[in-house]
Parts: structure tokens; C-alpha cells; sequence
């Protein structure tokens, strides 16, 4: 069983340490006994087919055009991803480019990837801060650092947001797990990582690991400082 | 005469504040409320009346060494210079620091003025400065939460720029190249760069869309090599040999970026082996490499400002540490970037501290590095890693800190002196 990873354009987006989900991802799947596979994908190769995550990450605006100048070749390839049960895990920017259609300054906009029925658009004020919420039962922690809102009618993949003014966060799409919080979020939030780990190998992460049970321990820690640190 | 009471109550207010071990930019702070354009006030007076150079040294990294360093140059040539000490780089730091030299009537005489900007203030401040000489060192990725990207740094680098004539880019930097290239139209544009060889990794520039800028000038200061401290520069096709205050290949980076702006500076009067021998004799600039007394051994503070210094620092490690203390707190806001940083060079972190603890935790957990305590006070953290640690095979500990984590560590120290003075 391997478990194969594709990190898109980790140069052009990847400004947060974005490969720190591919890190957790790896790092876990591997502990629980799973092989791994990550091919670093740059502007100018052909995106493979067939793999399990695709990652694209949050890049800064000049990144942002430069993988936005690929399409619709990125279009077709994650198209295509997305259609055969891959997870596209999509990190600020990166959640930016599925939208179908993206304004990144004043007049200038582009074609996106066009998975999510959704625009994305300027914010007039910035959101910066750390942020605390709910997925579900599960909670989340992370940093906000957007200029750019994503206005559609995909359902937020986090709710009851607090510490920044918004409440609701991401994209909850099938094969999609989108959102603006980096941390990084899969290291930050290792549930998701075992989720997209079990749901694309069928093994499920081993949780008695020493080496899974020292990262879990110390993200979790890690988010009950967030949560001190914004005085919940 | 109101800047005469300007000058009196603030060099009053520097008196406290050092004797409470506060902060230096608050002797400032004052007298720009008293006289809001203090600065511009001295500063117009010494140009109109001397035509006194005056550079501004900006960048993401290397702004206090470089600017101690051009400073320790000019002053082995004779030069009286007026300077703002290492991280005083926003107006009321410059403001504190003019009033050691300033006269009652606001007179300062000075052959010459080099000041730190920092790059967010630095196009405002260079409006009121009107630099002369303008050194760019850099743009790498640095304090997101507050720059939001790089993009937006290189504008702001281009504005400090702007009013100089004399532009000194870091060549081997694409966006201060591109900076450069973008300016030798209208200005008198100088280089500095590093040998391909030297830094086979790249010296970690930031990616804002520069990457492709052409090189057209001959360097006119290289780094050939660099060995720990030692590294070889040549300067008019002549090498010298300067002694690092601290080792890696960034404080080389430096090192070139003081002689080129030096030598631009004092034209025929620059005298290259003066130059070196002024940088070699330089101790590290405050908290950054420095050796300081802890537990009756020598501890080397290693700055964490950001992703590119940290992983020099890191790239600079001869061999891991062998007693290592970690501590980050609130300072950095989002520590994300430490999954880009390769820790390969360290083998354990004996504590990990600050309120950041647990994510530099996660973070080591998934390099699995040994860690043996987290504790996120660092009062008692520090403690144990006193007790629980004895090096041996190193004449030194070692502490990876944040800004603000170093300056506390000072000051539990018994190093009461603080930045800037």
C-alpha cells in the first residue's frame, strides 16, 4: 500500500511552511506502516495523474500569477484528480486557484481551476491573526494571513470561528479540504491528516506509535495554547 | 528653543529609563511628541550646511551587522560618524539616538550619518532623511504578519532607495538585483554578490516574481569564500581577509555589503585593508551570535528572526549542538515557516520553551528529534536546562531564541544594557 502525495509548485506556494501538511501526511501514513510517495511538481512539469493528495499551498501574489499562468492545464489535471477520488488539500492561495475565477488586484483577474462554484475576490481590509474553531466535534486552531475572500455556495468547512472577524472558514467539497488557516493545519490538526490517510490507503493511523503519539500530544498542545493565547 | 526643551527632557527621560532598564526608544518617542519632525530637523541642517553624506542600510536581514560594520569601517578611516545603534530603526530610535551628539539648537556634527531603516518606516523616514547613499541588503521572507508578502517589501525597499543617488545592491539577491537594474536608469547603481560556489543552497531570497533579473554589473565587492569566521572578499580585483563576528556565510553577505557601501562612501580615501582589519576586530552585533556567561559556562545566543536567518545560522553550525536550549514566544506570531527550515544539523533540544513551545514540538516530532523537556514558562525551563545540562564536548551552550525570547534571556542574565544603547 503506498500512499502517493503530490505537492504542487511548493516553490511558487508555499510561503507558510505549507510542507508541513505534506510533512504530517508523510510522516504519519509512514509511522503506520504505509509507503509514501511525494513528487514536488514545478510550473513548468505536466501534473501526474493517479495520485492520492494533491497539495497546493498558499503562495504570495506574484506565485499566485505565476501558477494561475498554467492554466488550463492545471485545470484539466486537477479535474481530472478530483473526478478519480483524489483529496486536494488546499491551503490559502491554493483554495483560491479552485474557484472558477479569481480577482488578485484591482482589474486584473484570471480563470481558476473552476472546481468550486465560487470567486475569488479582495478583501478591503486584510485578515491576519490566529483563530480558533469547529469542525464538527473536532477543534481547529491555526493563522489567518488573506487579502482575499473566496464568495460561493460550497458549505465552510469550519464553523464558529473566533479571534479574527469572521466565523466561518474553508471549503467542505467532495475531495476538497480547503481552508485559510495555516499552522501548518495538518500538523496543527492531525485528525485530517489520518482521515485523508485512512480513506485513500483503508489503514488507519497508529494511534499506540510512539512517534504518531509524541505529534498528536504536542499538536494538541500546541492548540490549547492558541486557544489561551485568544483568551478562550 | 522648543528643541532645545525636546533635547533636555529627553536626554532626561534616557536617564530613568536606563536606570529602570526600559526600553531605548522611549527618550525619542518623546521628543517627537514635543517636535514631530525632529529628525528631519537635524537631518536638513548638517546636509545644508556640509553637504554630509548620509546612507540608509535596509533589508529583510543583516541591517544592524551591516550597519555596525559600516560604521566600525568609516571610523577606522578617521570619519566621526553618527549612527543608530543596532535595532533602533524606526524614527524614535534615531530620534534617541541623536541625542547623545545633537547641540541644544539641533546641530550635529558629523562627517558623516549611516542609519539602520527598517523597511515598512524606511520610505517614510527617507523622505525626511534624504539619503544619500541608499545599501540594499536583501528582501527575504520576514514577519508576514506584518508585511503580508514580499511583494509589498520590495516596494518598500524601492522607496527607501529612491531619494539616493548612490543605490548598493546585493547581487546575488534577485529582488535587490532586480531593484538595481530597475534604478541604474536614474541613479548610480553599485553591486555586491557571492560566488555561485560559496553558496551552492542560495542565500534564501524571498520569490516575488524576480527570479529571472538579469546581472549586468560587474560586482564591485565579492565573497570568494567563506570558512566558519574567515572569509576571503575581494574588492578592485585585490582579496582581503576578514574575520566574521560571527560564522556563516550571511555575515560574509555583510561583511561585502559594509566595504562596497564604505567604499562608495570615501571614494580614494577608502583603503580596503583598513576596512578589513575594522570588521575583524568587530564582537557580534547585540544578541546576534553572541557569547554571554550562564551557569558559569559561555552560552551562544543564535537569533530565530525568521525563516532565511535561522537557517543560515543553522547552515553556519559546525556540529549540532551539544546542549541546547529553544524558546519562542508571542514575538513570532506565526512560527509556520519553521516545517521550510532544515533541521538537520541539530541531533536533540534538551528544552524547548516559550509560548510557541508546542509548536516547535509538533515540529521536531516530525523530524524526530529528541527533545527533553518543554516547559512553556521560560523562567523555569532556563533553570532545568542549567541543571539538566553539563557540556562537554563544546566549550559552550547554545540558545536558539526568538527577538523577544533574547532579550529577556539578557536580562535574567544580569545583562542590564539594553538594544541601541
Amino acid at each position: 500500500m503506498t500512499l502517493r502525495i503530490v505537492h504542487l509548485f511548493p516553490d511558487e506556494m508555499g510561503i507558510f511552511g505549507d510542507v508541513g501538511n505534506v510533512t504530517a501526511l508523510a510522516k504519519r501514513a509512514q509511522w503506520s506502516g504505509i509507503r509514501v510517495s511525494v513528487e514536488n511538481i514545478g510550473l513548468s512539469d505536466a501534473v501526474p495523474d493517479g495520485a492520492d493528495v494533491y497539495m497546493l499551498g498558499s503562495g504570495s501574489t506574484a506565485g499566485l500569477r505565476a501558477v494561475l499562468a498554467t492554466m488550463p492545464k492545471l485545470s484539466r489535471a486537477l479535474s481530472r484528480a478530483n473526478s478519480s477520488g483524489a483529496t486536494i488539500v488546499a491551503i490559502g492561495a491554493g483554495l483560491h486557484v479552485l474557484s472558477a475565477r479569481l480577482t488578485i488586484a484591482d482589474s486584473e483577474s484570471f480563470d481558476g481551476v473552476g472546481l468550486l462554484d465560487a470567486t475569488s475576490q479582495l478583501r478591503s481590509q486584510r485578515l491576519v491573526g490566529p483563530v480558533a474553531g469547529r469542525v464538527g466535534s473536532r477543534d481547529v486552531t491555526g493563522y489567518v494571513n488573506s487579502g482575499h475572500d473566496i464568495i460561493g455556495t460550497h458549505r465552510p468547512l469550519i464553523e464558529h470561528i473566533e479571534g479574527i472577524e469572521i466565523v466561518t472558514d474553508g471549503v467542505d467539497a467532495p475531495g476538497i479540504l480547503g481552508t485559510h488557516l495555516h499552522g501548518p493545519f495538518l500538523p496543527m490538526n492531525p485528525q485530517f491528516a489520518d482521515d485523508i490517510i485512512e480513506k485513500h490507503t483503508g489503514v488507519s493511523v497508529d494511534t499506540n506509535d510512539q512517534r504518531v503519539r509524541r505529534a498528536t500530544e504536542a499538536a494538541s498542545r500546541s492548540r490549547d495554547a492558541l486557544r489561551r493565547e485568544l483568551g478562550i | 528653543m522648543l528643541v532645545a526643551l525636546a533635547v533636555l527632557l529627553g536626554r532626561f527621560v534616557r536617564v530613568v529609563t536606563r536606570l529602570r532598564g526600559g526600553g531605548s526608544a522611549l527618550p525619542g518617542w518623546v521628543i517627537l511628541k514635543i517636535v514631530p519632525d525632529f529628525v528631519a530637523t537635524v537631518m536638513a541642517r548638517i546636509q545644508s550646511e556640509n553637504e554630509t553624506p548620509v546612507a540608509v542600510v535596509t533589508g529583510s536581514n543583516g541591517k544592524s551587522t551591516t550597519t555596525s560594520m559600516v560604521v566600525a569601517i568609516l571610523e577606522a578611516h578617521g570619519k566621526h560618524v553618527f549612527s543608530n545603534p543596532s535595532g533602533g530603526n524606526l524614527p524614535q530610535g534615531i530620534a534617541s539616538a541623536m541625542l547623545t551628539d545633537v547641540t541644544l539648537d539641533g546641530t550635529l556634527s558629523v562627517d558623516v550619518v549611516v542609519l539602520e531603516l527598517d523597511e515598512a518606516y524606511g520610505g517614510k523616514l527617507a523622505d525626511v532623511i534624504k539619503p544619500s547613499h541608499a545599501l540594499l541588503l536583501n528582501i527575504q521572507v520576514d514577519q508576514l504578519n506584518r508585511f503580508f508578502e514580499p511583494e509589498r517589501v520590495v516596494e518598500m525597499v524601492r522607496a527607501i532607495a529612491q531619494p539616493a543617488r548612490t543605490v548598493v545592491v546585493n547581487d546575488s539577491d534577485a529582488n535587490t538585483r532586480a531593484l538595481g537594474n530597475q534604478l541604474a536608469a536614474t541613479h548610480d547603481v553599485f553591486g555586491f554578490d557571492v560566488l555561485d560556489r560559496v553558496a551552492p543552497g542560495g542565500i534564501y531570497g524571498a520569490s516575488a516574481g524576480n527570479d529571472g533579473a538579469q546581472d549586468p554589473r560587474e560586482p564591485i565587492v565579492r565573497v570568494e569564500s567563506v570558512d566558519s569566521v574567515h572569509a576571503m572578499l575581494s574588492h578592485s580585483s585585490e582579496s582581503v581577509r576578514v574575520t566574521l563576528p560571527s560564522p556563516g556565510i550571511h555575515y560574509a553577505v555583510d561583511a561585502a555589503g559594509a566595504l562596497a557601501l564604505s567604499s562608495t562612501l570615501l571614494g580614494d580615501d577608502f583603503d580596503r585593508e583598513v576596512a578589513a582589519r575594522a570588521i575583524s576586530a568587530m564582537k557580534p552585533v547585540y544578541g546576534r551570535g553572541e557569547s554571554v556567561q550562564a551557569f558559569d559556562a559561555p552560552l551562544t545566543i543564535v537569533m530565530m528572526k525568521n525563516h532565511p536567518s535561522l537557517q543560515a545560522n543553522l547552515d553556519a553550525l559546525s556540529e549540532a549542538p551539544e546542549s541546547l536550549y529553544l524558546a519562542v514566544d508571542g514575538g513570532t506570531p506565526d512560527p509556520s515557516w519553521i516545517y521550510d527550515i532544515d533541521l538537520s544539523r541539530l541531533d536533540h533540544v534538551d528544552v524547548v520553551s516559550g509560548s510557541k513551545a508546542w509548536q516547535w514540538e509538533t515540529r521536531l516530532a516530525y523530524d524526530e528529534i529528541p527533545t527533553g523537556v518543554v516547559d512553556e514558562d521560560p523562567r523555569t525551563a532556563f533553570e532545568s536546562f542549567g541543571m539538566t545540562t553539563a557540556p562537554s564536548r563544546q566549550p559552550h551552550r547554545t540558545a536558539i531564541v526568538n527577538y523577544e525570547q533574547m532579550m529577556d534571556l539578557r536580562r535574567e542574565l544580569g545583562y542590564m544594557e539594553i538594544e541601541g544603547e
